[in-house]
């Protein structure tokens, strides 16, 4: 903006000069000329009017000379040549337009002077002849007589008339009157007069016409009408050029206009600029007089010489202003400075930067003062210093009391220095470390006053050489070192002492020194130490707190296996009552002591926070159905009804860690079943809450047990509690099962809680938080002859009957309800015309009728046109419910709790009369073994077991060959990858640790080519993370040894879906019934060889354990060898494993201090202690040797 | 438009009248008294003096304006046809200087309209002085006091052709022979003319002699045919170019023979007279006149008055001429 401000001035006063040049001239120019012209004009026109008016006047006898005319005509003239002259001045418009009228116009005039002459001529004729005539006549009239005479009186007043009314009669009649004279008789003389007479008669005569003519002429012609014309095309044209020139003078308003406005505002500003350059100066110069009232102010040339100082500088330096003016600074010059400060200075100044400082200037008195400089350089436009001006302030009292304060600091800092106990002390460097300055801590420390104490020389260590440089970095870069260790000498100790160095790099009487402090850290460190052993013996001993555990597990499962494994091979067989009862209730109490266990090593995992959940998928259903294979049995044997409530249509494809949920349901509905005389247990199933990922499921135990107090409730999930003391010695328990319920139930992101009223029971709900799978469930098929078939329900408990709706429903079955077998046998008749039903749901145990009468009446009593396929549901799995059921012609019994899956089987089985006896008739003698009854579908199903432990080998082999599963032994993971490569199997159990090829590498291999076959895991590590490991590993499932054969078979159940023929059954059951009964006789030290524990691990198949026998002795001779060696090459985890599976097969041969020994180095190695093992080598040696020399002298005695 | 031409003739007659009223000499005359024209320059008149006697003005510096025209003697060298430079004759009578203001134009038969046009053809005539303007002015131009006289009248530009003719023509403006005894008479002073000439002026005026002498100068302001009665050339005989009068100038057959009339205000000292300067004396011109102008014959007595008359016409003249 401000640099078009003047070019917008610029352009108008361009403007307004070309139109001042152009605009008004043209103007002025065109209405000078036209008012010229025009004058001209008028004034010819005046000429010519007066001129005609003359004319008249000359012709009516007014005017009897020519002058005044000539004048007119000269006037004319001259008005013309005027006029041409001006022609000149004429635009060109004017000049196109004006100048032929004009020339027409002097031509008319020109033509009218030229008749005017011949007027005049003509008049002057005329006017002769007409004044002589009375004389001429009144000559002649005597000569003549008097009738002629009258006759030429009458001629001459004729000629008079005439000559004022001419009259064309009047001129015959003059004519002939003249020609009468001919014929008078008249004299010579007269005659010749009266001729004369009639000449100026005829020229009279003429005369009249012919100025009467011409002045018609003159006077007629249109000069002035051509002068208006001129003037009016004039006028119109002038019009023009004012329009124009109104256009101009409008522009040039405008011009004036913005030429006043820019010129307006170009005074305005530099009015403004005046005054704020006036405003400024006065600033100024009371800035100026500020200063000058505040600061000490000089000003110098350039080599120093003063040639300003105002009156605080003559006040302060003592000189006069005339001293000073001058002068060079430097008389002002003390000796305080150092010679660079100036240098510096001067330098700064020169280069034209300011200079700020505080300096000592001498007085003229030669007292000191001191001022806070600032100098100043002006510079002229080359850039040089032309002058310099310093402002001071005078800051010698400010400077009297900062040395003053200083002084003060610097004793209480002394002070200080002094009394600290940390020894403290000033040394020259650090190579000689000569003492300059000390403390009374560091002097009682040296105990000395003697300065020249050399303090590096009692560094007993001294500084570490090596350390030297990087310390020496250090201090150039940071000027300080904090916490160097080194051990010290001190005079008088007994023993070095290890000290804290710190070293600070100092200026120490303007030299440089470093302070150092030393800090005796002798105790502190040797506390440090012992903490740190003790720590690291603390963890010692929590870790082998968690070895205990891991081994405990280990130790107890291993016998436990034993007891339960052979318990059960044992109840299999044929037993006295007696016998039977014992065993059952040893089962019984190891289960229990068993679940005990695990309650105590899950809470300690939970306590020792190395519990951990899983993520997998898996089906809510499976765990379902697990829960109410392990209720069931106990709820039935105290006639409880065991119920599983949930919506047919929940989602039940979960992530999240099935085991632990089952264990929480289990634990609680245990509980439930335990605190319950009579009624029912029910577990309820609830969706509480789904986004897109997440499922809250709510889950609730209800019992119409004794129930608890408040009082009770609130002990209730504390640990090693139950609901009173008196409780536990009534129903036993360990009372850890509620707090391990409840950790895992917050560790599944849900929270457990329980309403209970006493003597009516309790209800423990929980929450739990799963992810949502989306791997499709194994829906079953429902075949379309099913969907619509009709099924009546019968129950008399009313929510199994609704549950069993809800299922039959969801199946696609039309149903009917009945609460007792009276009702349902009325229903049927009643629908069997119209709406036969197809099947019928028949609770057994019901009031009145109950479901065996009722079936039976329906199959054989009623005559109906369908007879309906009758199931029986129970919750009570007798032997005794199955013979009957199969007596009374049914098709098929149920066992409570009823899940989707277990009643689509049954249902298939009922409605396809082919399959429903090899169903329904399964071998009696296997149902006796109650305890684990192997379920018919693993008949015939191929297993590979890949073991490396003998005995394990066998009581797996032996349990599998029980439930009718053909087993494949492999004996490492290799042989287990080859064998899987040529033959097809329904499942592999995998050990873990075996050699050549361990477990979860071999089940990469098998996935390899078979990705789906279930590999399951066993392992005898039941410790915190196995399992998950397993899992990791991608392992389908897991077992923990001691292997129980319900587990065992329940796994390879749910895990293998194929289907199997009923000869395979029948081969299995004849094969089991040739089971002899050997006895094996051995006397050995039972420590050495247990014969009893290890036949137990075979179920006392007495060949069983000679084999394992023989291949212990034949494989194992040189097993501690083989780890040594191991060892010895380095292969710890080889000789690990070898340890390891030497304790497994001891285990199972049941020889208790080659366990020992092998869980000694198994220890051992696994700690990594290898130096530790010497001595166990030697024991383990000696305890192969002998558990050998006993296998064989066992193997000998049968 | 008949408002119009009611009012124009009702306002002429009314300025008619306020004008008859107010001058009745001027307008109810046919002689009118000389009056000096105002507003000349003094210094122009007294350079145009100069000038007018300035022999440079010939191609020989042997005659000037003042050779033909005698200011002393009525403006006239007195001769039928005046000579020039080495003699060289003229083709017609010279008329006088005097009163040529009042001129119609210059020359006898009108061909210079102004004084300064008329300047012209004297200078450049072989047979007056056979020049040109360049020369003159060169010559002029030798004078110092010509040239500061120039500059000081006409400015710069001084001496020049244009500024020449008007200081001639200027001087000869001047040239008025005012205050003759007939405009005193004019004036009122019955005394300053005879009885004679009182009768003579009668007769100028019956004999119709006032028909073409009238006005300020007696004459001057027309022209008129040279016989209007009678064939006054073919009476004369030997007619030369110089007869055809005005005919030369505009070329119409009609002006054949029509010449100036002649101012008689110094006709007594004008002599030889006519055009063709045919008649040395008054009285014959007179008898000429009366017989081929007016178509009469006028008595000797009655002649001789005339003259009486025509006498009191001369004022005053320049160079000390008068009377």
């Amino acid at each position: 903006m401000r640099v078009l401000y003047p070019f917008i001035s610029l352009i108008i006063v361009v403007l307004s000069l070309l139109a001042f040049m152009f605009g008004p001239n043209s103007y002025r120019v065109d209405l000078k000329s036209y008012q010229d012209t025009h004058d001209l004009l008028m004034e010819i026109k005046d000429e010519d009017m007066e001129l005609n008016e003359h004319l008249l006047m000359t012709s009516s006898g007014i005017l009897k000379n020519f002058d005044s005319m000539l004048q007119h005509t000269k006037n004319i003239a001259v008005l013309e040549q005027e006029f041409h002259a001006r022609e000149q001045d004429l635009s060109e418009d004017n000049k196109k337009e004006l100048l032929p009228l004009a020339s027409q116009l002097f031509d008319l005039l020109k033509i009218k002077a030229e008749v005017l002459e011949q007027y005049k001529e003509q008049y002057a004729i005329f006017y002769n002849s007409r004044a002589y005539l009375p004389t001429a006549v009144s000559h002649i009239a005597p000569l003549l007589s008097g009738y002629v005479r009258t006759r030429l009186y009458d001629l001459t007043s004729n000629v008079y008339v005439y000559s004022d009314d001419a009259t064309a009669e009047r001129k015959r009649h003059i004519l002939s009157m003249i020609q009468e004279f001919q014929h008078d008789a008249i004299s010579k003389d007269a005659r010749n007069n009266l001729e004369m007479i009639f000449t100026h008669i005829h020229t009279i005569l003429n005369g009249t016409d012919v100025l009467r003519t011409l002045s018609t002429e003159i006077v007629t012609r249109p000069s002035l009408e051509m002068i208006e014309r001129i003037e009016k095309q004039q006028e119109k044209m002038h019009a023009e050029a004012l329009k124009t020139s109104d256009i101009i003078m409008l522009f040039l308003s405008v011009v004036a206009i913005l030429l006043f406005v820019s010129m307006s505002w170009v005074m305005y500003r530099l009015r403004n600029t005046a005054d704020e350059l006036e405003s400024s100066v006065a600033e100024l110069n009371q800035q100026k007089f500020a200063l000058d009232e505040h600061a000490i102010v000089s000003a110098t040339d350039v080599k120093g010489n003063i040639t300003y100082v105002n009156d605080k500088f003559c006040a302060l330096s003592g000189y006069s202003r005339e001293e000073l003016i001058a002068q060079n600074h430097r008389i002002l010059k003390s000796d305080e400075h150092p010679h660079e400060m100036f240098q510096n200075l001067w330098a700064t100044i020169s280069r034209g930067k300011p200079w700020h400082g505080e300096i000592k200037n001498v007085a003229k008195d030669g007292s000191f003062y001191w001022v806070d400089a600032t100098i100043v350089p002006f510079m002229n436009d080359a850039g040089k210093p032309v002058k310099y001006i310093a402002i001071r302030t005078d800051i010698t009292a400010k400077k009297a009391a900062a040395a003053a304060q200083l002084a003060n600091s610097e004793k209480n800092l002394h002070r200080v220095f002094e009394c600290t106990p940390i020894p403290l002390a000033i040394i020259n460097n650090l190579e000689e470390g000569l003492l300059l300055l000390c403390n009374k801590a560091m002097r009682d420390l040296l105990k000395s006053d003697d300065h020249d104490v050399h303090l590096c020389k009692i560094f007993d260590s001294g500084i570490d050489p090596k350390h030297r440089p990087r310390l020496q970095k250090k201090l150039a870069e940071e000027s300080f070192i904090t916490e160097y260790e080194l051990g010290v000498k001190f005079p008088g100790m007994p023993e070095k002492r290890c000290c804290l160095m710190s070293l600070h790099s100092i200026d120490f009487s303007k030299k440089k020194a470093f302070l150092i402090s030393l800090f005796d850290i002798s105790t502190r460190k040797n506390a440090a130490l012992e903490l740190q052993h003790a720590k690291e013996k603390a963890e010692e001993a929590t870790r082998a707190k968690g070895d205990f555990l891991a081994n405990m597990s280990h130790e107890i499962r291993t016998p436990m296996n034993a007891i339960l494994g052979l318990t059960e091979l044992a109840l299999m067989s044929e037993l006295p009552p007696k016998q039977r009862d014992y065993l059952t209730k040893i089962n019984r109490s190891a289960t229990a002591l068993l679940s005990i266990i695990n309650d105590i090593l899950d809470f300690s995992k939970i306590e020792a926070g190395k519990l951990d959940m899983e993520d997998v998928n898996f089906d809510l259903q499976d765990v379902l159905d697990h829960v109410a294979n392990v209720i069931a049995l106990k709820a039935n044997e105290k006639n409880l009804e065991f119920l599983i409530v949930s919506k047919p249509n929940l989602h039940t494809a979960l992530i999240g860690d099935p085991l632990r949920l089952g264990q929480v349901l289990i634990n609680l509905a245990n509980n439930a079943v335990k605190f319950t005389e009579s009624g029912d247990i029910t577990i309820h199933i609830n969706e509480l809450e789904r986004t897109k990922y997440q499922i809250t499921l709510g889950f609730e135990v209800k019992d119409t047990g004794i129930g608890m107090t408040k009082s009770q409730l609130q002990r209730l999930f504390q640990s090693f509690s139950q609901a009173d003391s008196s409780t536990t010695r009534k129903y036993g328990g360990t009372g850890l099962g509620l707090s391990i319920s409840k950790k895992l139930v917050e560790m599944m992101g849900g929270e457990i809680g329980v309403d209970s009223v006493p003597g009516e029971g309790s209800n423990f709900h929980f929450t739990a938080i799963f992810g949502l799978s989306h791997e499709l469930k194994k829906a079953p098929r429902i075949p379309d002859d099913i969907k619509g078939l009709r099924a009546l329900i019968v129950d008399d408990h009313v929510a199994s009957r609704e549950i069993l709706l809800g299922l039959m429903g969801s199946l696609g079955f039309q149903t009917g309800e009945a609460s007792s077998g009276e009702e349902a046998i009325q229903k049927l008749e009643s629908t069997a015309q119209n709406t036969p039903y197809h099947l019928v749901l028949m609770d057994w145990k019901m009031p009145g009728m109950n479901g065996i009468e009722a079936g039976r009446y329906i199959k054989q009593q009623m005559k109906l046109p369908l007879v309906p396929a009758i199931l029986i549901v129970t919750a009570h799995g007798q032997e005794a419910l199955k013979s009957e059921s199969e007596e009374a012609g049914f098709d098929g019994y149920i066992t409570k709790p009823v899940s989707q899956s277990s009643l689509f089987d049954s249902i298939m089985t009922a409605l396809k009369p082919a399959r429903s006896h090899s169903a329904a008739g399964s071998d009696p003698q296997k149902r006796r073994a109650h305890t684990a009854k192997p379920s018919q579908q693993l008949q015939g199903v191929q297993v590979l077991l890949v073991e490396d432990n003998d005995i394990n080998q066998q009581v797996a082999e032996e349990l599998l060959a029980k439930a009718g599963v053909v087993t494949t032994i492999a004996s490492n993971g290799k042989e287990a990858v080859e064998t899987a490569q040529q033959q097809t199997f329904d499942a592999i159990l995998m050990d873990l640790q075996m050699p050549v090829m361990d477990g979860p590498e071999a089940k990469q291999k098998i996935r390899t080519f078979d990705p789906h076959i279930p590999i399951i895991a066993m392992t005898a590590n039941a410790m915190s993370g196995d399992r998950e490991r397993c899992l990791e590993a991608g392992m389908n499932d897991y077992l923990s040894k001691p292997i129980n054969s319900a587990e065992l078979y329940d796994v390879l159940q749910r895990r293998i879906t194929r289907e199997h023929d009923a000869t395979i059954l029948d081969a299995d059951a004849a094969q089991t019934d040739d089971t002899e009964q050997r006895h094996i006789s051995c006397h050995s030290d039972v420590s050495v060889l247990d014969v009893k524990k290890g036949m137990s691990h075979v179920d006392d198949d007495e060949d069983l354990y000679c084999s394992i026998l023989q291949k212990f002795c034949d494989s194992r001779e040189h097993t501690v060898d083989e780890i040594k060696q191991a060892i010895a090459n380095d292969q710890l985890r080889e000789a690990l494993r070898m340890a390891h599976t030497l304790k497994g097969i001891a285990d199972t041969i049941g020889a208790p201090a080659l366990v020992e020994a092998a869980l000694d180095l198994e220890r051992v190695f696994h700690m990594g202690k290898i130096e530790e093992s010497n001595l166990l080598y030697v024991t383990a040696e000696a305890e192969l040797k002998k558990a050998i020399a006993a296998a064989r002298a066992c193997l000998n005695s049968t | 438009m008949k408002y119009f031409s009611l009012i124009f003739y009702l306002t002429f007659f009314m300025i008619s009248g306020i004008a008859l009223a107010d001058t009745p000499e001027r307008y109810g005359s046919h002689i009118l008294a000389l009056k000096m024209p105002s507003g000349l320059d003094e210094k122009k008149v007294n350079l145009g003096r100069m000038l007018f006697h300035e022999k440079k003005l010939s191609a020989d510096n042997s005659i000037s304006c003042a050779h033909c025209h005698d200011l002393a003697s009525g403006g006239v060298d007195g001769l039928p046809q005046s000579f020039g430079i080495n003699g060289a004759k003229g083709i017609i009578n010279t008329p006088t200087v005097y009163n040529t203001v009042y001129n119609i134009a210059q020359f006898w038969n009108g061909r210079a309209k102004t004084l300064e046009s008329q300047i012209d053809e004297p200078v450049h005539d072989p047979v007056k002085m056979n020049s040109n303007w360049p020369d003159i002015i060169k010559k002029l131009a030798d004078s110092a006091d010509y040239v500061h006289r120039f500059r000081k009248i006409y400015g710069r530009k001084g001496l020049t052709e244009s500024h020449i003719k008007d200081a001639i023509a200027t001087f000869e403006r001047s040239l008025v022979t005012v205050n003759a005894p007939f405009d005193r008479f004019l004036a009122g002073d019955h005394e300053a003319i005879s009885d004679d000439a009182k009768k003579g002026f009668e007769l100028f005026r019956s004999y119709g002699c006032v028909s073409c002498h009238q006005g300020a100068s007696v004459g001057g302001n027309m022209f008129q045919t040279m016989g209007v009665f009678g064939n006054y050339f073919e009476d004369r005989g030997n007619i030369t170019a110089a007869d055809s009068g005005r005919f030369a100038v505009t070329g119409h057959p009609a002006d054949k023979y029509k010449f100036k009339v002649p101012s008689l205000r110094l006709v007594t000292l004008t002599a030889p007279y006519f055009h063709d300067g045919s008649v040395d004396n008054l009285s014959a011109a007179i008898q000429i006149m009366a017989r081929y102008e007016l178509g009469r014959e006028i008595p000797d007595d009655d002649i001789q008055l005339i003259i009486a008359f025509l006498k009191t016409l001369k004022g005053e003249l320049q160079g000390g001429g008068s009377q």
